[in-house]
């Protein structure tokens, strides 16, 4: 029987997930990686990244690179031993980012953020999530709606190679007022001023090219 | 683990970019309950290399760049931007952002306070920080002389210099 007051809700559901009050961001960043992941492929699928660069803010206005799926590895350093209040979160928020995806209720905005509140995700979505979480055992199959483990999800190795995080099309202007239009040349100008040798940025441009023509 | 030995270019590259990106970026760690997590920039985007760190580098080299680049013409301030130039002259990179140029010009203004300082047309200041009206005189009269030398990047910076104080003073 469900009582009133602190004890509500069973132990186990999100919202009685513990927080750590001292980190505003708690243990989200462990699931951004994941999140952008979800966000890639969904985004890619729908053709939103076509010709520009996203960027990922969280609610306390963090600014997440979309490349930052290598980090995957290191946020999750439980894997599998995750705590269940950990894999409920994480799930909570995945599953409702990715519903909020599918549904068209969240897309890249004006200046190609995407916003999300985690708390906001795990109240609307943590009833649903949670009885996924619960129902699914052994636990790995409660980490996320594809039921994946943490150490199987497929993330990009970094560097060439990878398919790119994010279409950027032919850009040739950041939104700071820099402008310029070959990266490559910018890289061998100043880089060897600033400590990178010149040979291995001429190999690796060499290289480069050579990937790309396949 | 990779040996030295079996690391491409790439991959020299990109360890040296990310060296860069730990020493230059001033990005605090984000505590999490378990972690602490640094967020990195992925150094290469599809052929390309990330808009994030090649502004990173840009502005890294503008804050490190000594008098010698303004005389040889490899960085240019104008009125309206700022230039990065290559050895041929080619325009490389063009900055508008207005921040980033007033930072460039107060650093242009320092260092040509020393310059002058050297060549003793301004009275040496112990800390060695110089601005427009400390500079000013020495300056026109400087320009002056250096109109016989070839300091043609000097004459125009630093006549553009004097227009923007000009600007500010209406």
């Amino acid at each position: 029987m469900i009582k009133s007051g602190e004890n509500a809700y069973p132990l186990r559901t999100p919202f009685n997930v513990p927080r750590d009050h001292s980190s505003p961001t708690h243990s989200i960043p462990a699931k951004l990686s994941v999140l952008i992941e979800m966000v890639k492929t969904l985004l890619s699928e729908k053709g939103l990244l076509r010709g520009r660069t996203f960027a990922f803010v969280n609610s306390f206005g963090k600014e997440v690179s979309a490349g930052d799926e290598q980090l995957f590895a290191e946020l999750l350093p439980n894997g599998k031993n995750s705590s269940l209040a950990e894999i409920e979160l994480a799930a909570t928020i995945i599953f409702g980012l990715h519903q909020e995806l599918k549904n068209g209720t969240l897309s890249p905005d004006r200046t190609n953020a995407i916003r999300f509140d985690p708390k906001i995700m795990q109240r609307k979505w943590g009833r649903a999530c949670h009885e996924e979480a619960v129902a699914a055992k052994p636990l790995k199959n409660a980490f996320t709606p594809n039921r994946q483990a943490p150490d199987s999800i497929p993330y990009l190795p970094s560097g060439y190679g990878a398919a790119p995080v994010v279409a950027v099309g032919n850009f040739t202007n950041t939104p700071n007022g820099i402008e310029y239009k070959d990266s490559w040349k910018v890289l061998d100008e100043l880089g060897p001023e600033l400590g990178i040798p010149r040979g291995i940025i001429a190999g690796a441009r060499r290289e480069q090219i050579l990937l790309s023509e396949g | 683990m990779e040996s030295q030995s079996q690391q491409t270019s790439l991959d020299k590259v990109e360890a040296a970019l990310n060296e860069f990106w730990n020493t230059y970026s001033k990005q605090l760690p984000i505590k999490g309950r378990h972690t602490e997590v640094t967020i990195k920039p992925r150094v290469f985007i599809g052929d390309e290399l990330n808009p994030q760190i090649i502004q990173k580098i840009i502005e890294v080299y503008l804050l490190k760049m000594s008098i010698k680049h303004i005389l040889s013409g490899k960085v240019v301030i104008t009125d309206s931007n700022l230039q990065i130039k290559n050895d041929e002259g080619k325009v490389i990179v063009e900055i508008s952002n207005a921040a980033l140029i007033k930072k460039i010009v107060n650093q242009v203004t320092v260092q040509l306070g020393r310059h002058l300082a050297e060549k003793k047309l301004v009275a040496p200041r112990p800390n060695q920080i110089y601005c427009l009206g400390d500079i000013q005189g020495a300056l026109v009269e400087y320009l002056k002389q250096s109109e016989k030398c070839d300091s043609k990047n000097l004459v125009r910076d630093a006549t553009v210099l004097l227009l923007k104080d000009k600007q500010l003073t209406r």
